[in-house]
């Protein structure tokens, strides 16, 4: 391998829309490279996060490096990189893409160009990547090829004269796709002489070796022995081994400019390992980091609070072990009347949320009350301090409070242009400041300033149903801006819940109050007595809705002396209720606190 | 000597009404001399196994009993008779189809001993008839009732029911009507209830078919009742209604949780302390009983905990409540002590009667205490539930009746109430 030249490395990602067959190409690749054998393919390798194959997604980016011997009887070393594939991840999405030199556009020949192969296409070429449209699923009835050619041509604007006509299920043209990949994406460029910069674009934990780094190494050469520094944190470490995923780890002698592989160096944290940042030579280090480091950090917040209070122990734990490999997921002990004991967790956004709900369910077997999401406002108070609050429960009294500020996002939303004017209201509806529209061939990218807090509500839902799933979005972190906000408070019964408290803007606050109190409504079931559900700002109340006390529950017969079913009945009826909170004197069922999430104003 | 009340289950029908759940089975009407022999011969096994037994209540029960012929009936009550002390005022019910109704058959069986005759009329709408799968019209059902006048039953139940699809209130006053007119001892207006696996429960729960809001069945149970009330029925369990002294006493052993043994396929017992119950299989119970094996499997564990809340779940479905003294001595504690939380709750929100201790409209001859023996109902109500007044509730005098009763409303959401009680328990 350190022999390897670099003109026969070729370093490629795979960009498709969901359900394009990214995933059973990758494993078509790996099957003909023989890094498996056909038999002990589990399919799909490369997702191989229960969590991820049954949504379809990659949620984490891994690389696996193939050594195919071409057509031109050079064997070449091919280094396929997996990014994973939502917007909550646009930053490792494009970690991963700067690590490469070239994408494979898979589109379905029956399905033809969709919106996130658009926006995977425009984050390719913003990283300059030469991309290889691929036509996939030909072997379907339906395929319609040469019309999805054109397709490619006239709306992406991309050649796809010698696209290969494939099918990753059936293995058909997989060839000629390597031989693709091999004639043209250009080799890797980089002085393997010159001061290491290597870019990290994944790191997971692992738990006899700590935490290891996939990086792409842009210039330099690193081996086993040397002390690395990571540029931006700063933290040093030595090198134990370097390798790549073959799809074992496999040790290598070195990994030099153009190599993507991984690196172990005994790295405890996790939190040492930051996507983006660049290890360097400790003794002989490079002029300046790479460019585009971020910090991520997670800018969605939520309680996360177990269903069975006895559970607690077990959620501390669970959190503690996914945390291990997810640097951007945080959490912090807290504590709700409503709920008790339970965390404050912070995500990148609400796929990134409902993913670790998920693991933290299935993987370690919790039962689980969530809070509504919210971000982090900065409040500026009348003694001249400001306080970050992530949790609306923790929000001073209004008298104290100066100002309040609220962070904003960049939003750019990619979407043919039939669909401008309908996302342009639904930008507008989410308190959105209109920046500038671009025309880019039959599509249109619009930029929109807008609070990040009505991003994480249901802005995702709007976008997809208001374009029919065709326009997609990224967004980034621009600052902080000065907004009228207001607590809302919703009272069961005369009692403040602070589980369903939440900060909003003052023209929202009404129709919020007003949409969550006839939720409530909805999921609340009747009980012994009449319930009021009161939304308050302050100590306003500015919308009622009453849960009527129920009036009938009775079993009507009971002949015949079977007296076991009755009870059975009632046991029946018992356990149904398992999964409700008591709030003071109210019953509310868990699924309660996340149905202030759901809105439809 | 065993005291007990019997239940003899007839598993057979002409057709499956579409509402019920209960065991029994249509087109077999080939096994009913089968099964009488079969039933005789348990009755037997039966005694044999618990010795001498006295019965004070005998229900003959199903499925459609007026499908057995009179000398049927006759057969299987002198069995009962040689086999057990029936006791001189034995209550003997019988459950009897409007369709199937004979008048010689029906003389027969009240010379046989059947001195209470529950018949199914449930509506006198014929639209409403056909909705439940009854095989008799409203006119046959009005006929039966004349029958057994006839046949000289003074003591005839009619089985109402009401909040069916499509059943407006004025449709069902008008069949409360309708019954009144005739007279009967005592009715049974229950509300129907859809239950899973049934004709019925398929259609409400597929959305094919709508029951009445819960408001319009409010209102109908409240003209209803109001309209017993004048014709002096009086309400003493959650669907029952009699003139007095003609309560049914053999429901009444259910609820106050006496023993009953029953006899034949899906019979249930509590008997000699335990539950049990024979699977509901005609030809398994025919055989087994023909092999003189008994044909039954357990249905709890008996605890004290599920007896007490048994206990609860079925007085409380009484007017007159739960018997507090006898709970006390088999259970060693009251329920307020047992359940605090729940019972503190239904007094605060009104759902306990107020006048404990006085609760006993219900006057069965055989039943009910000497009430004028007790001073002052209105304070011993008042101290029910309030400890710091317990010295006087904890020692009632050895005659003095003690009850603890919903009120109306509060036996409208009883279930809402054992529930509580349930989980009161489970969280210790």
């Amino acid at each position: 391998m350190a022999d390897q030249k670099m003109d026969q490395v070729r370093n490629f990602c795979i960009i498709a829309h969901i359900d394009h067959g990214k995933s059973t190409l990758a494993d078509r690749l790996l099957e003909k490279t023989g890094v498996y054998q056909k038999r002990e393919m589990v399919e799909q390798i490369l997702d191989s996060m229960e969590l991820e194959r049954e949504r379809g997604i990659t949620i984490k980016s891994k690389a696996v490096r193939m050594l195919y011997k071409a057509g031109d009887g050079k064997e070449y070393v091919l280094n396929l990189i997996d990014t994973p594939g939502h917007v909550d991840f646009t930053y490792e999405v494009s970690r991963a893409l700067a690590a490469c030199e070239g994408a494979l556009l898979v589109v379905d020949s029956t399905q033809g160009v969709e919106a996130q192969t658009l926006a995977n296409v425009y984050m390719a070429l913003e990283h300059n990547l030469e991309i290889l449209p691929i036509i996939n699923k030909i072997d379907l009835p339906s395929a319609r090829p040469d019309e999805v050619r054109s397709e490619i041509e006239e709306v992406i604007g991309l050649p796809a004269d010698e696209a290969p006509l494939i099918s990753a299920k059936a293995g058909i043209g997989i060839d000629e796709v390597l031989e693709q990949i091999v004639r043209a994406v250009p080799a890797p460029q980089g002085d393997p002489d010159a001061p290491l910069q290597a870019l990290i674009f994944d790191s997971f934990y692992d738990n006899y070796r700590g935490a290891i780094c996939f990086v792409r190494i842009v210039s330099g050469t690193v081996r086993a022995g040397m002390t690395i520094r990571m540029m931006n944190s700063g933290a040093r470490f030595e090198v134990v081994e370097v390798g790549a995923r073959s799809p074992d780890y496999e040790p290598l002698a070195e990994l030099r400019a153009g190599d993507v592989g991984y690196i172990a160096a005994s790295i405890k944290d996790i939190h040492d390992t930051r996507v983006g940042d660049t290890i360097t030579d400790d003794a002989n280090p490079a002029a300046e980091p790479l460019p585009g480091y971020r910090a991520v950090v997670p800018m969605v917040f939520c309680g996360i609070y177990p269903a069975d209070g006895a559970q607690y122990e077990n959620l501390k734990d669970a959190l503690e072990k996914l945390q291990l490999n997810d640097a951007s997921l945080t959490y912090d002990p807290e504590t709700s009347q409503a709920l008790g004991y339970g965390f404050r967790c912070g995500f990148l956004g609400l796929l990134h949320m409902e993913i670790i709900q998920q693991r933290l369910e299935r993987e370690f077997d919790l039962d689980l009350i969530t809070t509504a999401p919210s971000v982090i406002y900065r409040v500026h108070k009348t003694d001249g301090t400001m306080e970050e609050v992530d949790n609306p429960s923790n929000l001073p009294g209004p008298a104290s409070i100066d100002y309040m500020e609220e962070p904003y996002v960049s939003v750019s939303v990619h979407t043919p242009q039939e669909y401008v004017g309908a996302l342009m209201e639904v930008c507008q509806g989410k308190r959105g400041e209109f920046k500038d529209m671009v025309y880019e061939g039959q599509h249109v990218c619009l930029h929109y300033d807008i609070p990040l807090s009505e991003i994480i509500f249901d802005f995702f839902d709007q976008v997809k149903s208001r374009s029919r799933g065709y326009a997609s979005y990224d967004y980034e972190l621009t600052g902080y801006r000065k907004s009228d906000l207001v607590k809302l408070d919703m009272l069961l019964n005369g009692d403040m819940c602070d589980a369903l408290s939440m900060i909003v803007h003052k023209d929202r606050a009404y129709a919020r109050g007003r949409s969550i109190a006839e939720k409530l409504k909805d999921v609340i079931p009747r009980q012994l007595f009449e319930i009021p559900i009161q939304a308050a700002i302050g100590g306003k109340v500015i919308a009622r809705e009453t849960v009527k006390a129920m009036r009938k529950d009775v079993l009507a017969k009971c002949y015949g002396g079977d007296i076991t079913r009755k009870r059975k009945l009632l046991e029946k009826q018992k356990e149904g209720k398992k999964r409700m909170r008591q709030l003071g004197s109210v019953e509310v069922p868990s699924e309660a606190f996340m149905t202030v999430l759901k809105m439809d104003e | 000597m065993e005291k007990g009340s019997v239940y003899i289950h007839v598993p057979f029908c002409v057709q499956k009404c579409a509402y019920c759940d209960f065991y029994s089975l249509a087109g077999m009407s080939d096994s009913m001399a089968g099964y009488v022999d079969a039933l005789c011969r348990e009755i037997w096994m039966q005694a044999a196994r618990f010795g001498e037994i006295r019965a004070e209540t005998v229900y003959i029960g199903g499925g459609t009993p007026s499908l057995l012929e009179g000398k049927d009936i006759s057969r299987i009550l002198s069995v009962l008779r040689e086999c057990m002390e029936l006791s001189p005022a034995c209550e003997i019910t019988m459950e009897g189809n409007p369709g199937t109704l004979r008048e010689a058959a029906l003389e027969e069986y009240r010379k046989a001993g059947v001195n209470r005759f529950s018949l199914g009329v449930q509506s006198f709408s014929d639209c409403l008839l056909r909705t439940l799968g009854r095989i008799h019209t409203a006119a046959q059902a009005a006929e039966a009732v004349r029958m057994l006048r006839r046949a000289g039953f003074s003591n005839v139940n009619l089985d109402i029911m009401y909040g069916l699809p499509g059943q407006t209130e004025s449709s069902f006053l008008e069949t409360v009507g309708t019954a009144l007119t005739m007279s009967p001892e005592h009715l049974s207006c229950y509300s129907l209830i859809p239950e899973e696996g049934t004709e019925m429960g398929r259609r409400v729960f597929s959305g094919e078919v709508q029951l009445p809001q819960e408001e319009v069945l409010l209102r109908m149970e409240e003209e209803m009742r109001g309209l017993l009330k004048q014709n002096g029925y009086e309400r003493y369990e959650v669907s029952n209604y009699a003139l007095a002294g003609k309560e049914c006493r053999h429901n009444l052993v259910y609820w106050e949780c006496e023993p009953y043994l029953g006899l034949g396929p899906g019979a249930h017992s509590d008997f000699g302390g335990r539950r049990f119950s024979h699977p509901a299989n005609l030809r398994g119970w025919m055989q087994a009983i023909n092999k003189k094996e008994l044909f039954e499997e357990p249905e709890d564990d008996g605890s004290p905990e599920k007896r007490r809340f048994d206990r609860m779940m079925m007085g409380l479905r009484m007017v007159r409540g739960v018997d507090l003294n006898r709970f006390v001595r088999d259970f060693g504690r009251r329920p307020e002590e047992i359940w605090p939380d729940t019972v503190r709750e239904m007094r605060r929100l009104s759902m306990i009667r107020d006048e404990l201790g006085s609760t006993r409209s219900v006057e069965l001859s055989n039943l009910s205490t000497d009430e004028e023996t007790m001073p002052n109902d209105q304070n011993a109500a008042t101290s029910e539930l309030d400890p710091t007044r317990s010295d006087r509730m904890q020692s009632p005098g050895p005659d003095k009746e003690e009850r603890l009763a919903l009120t109306e409303k509060g036996m409208d959401v009883m279930n809402a109430w054992l529930v509580r009680m349930m989980e009161e328990e489970e969280k210790g």
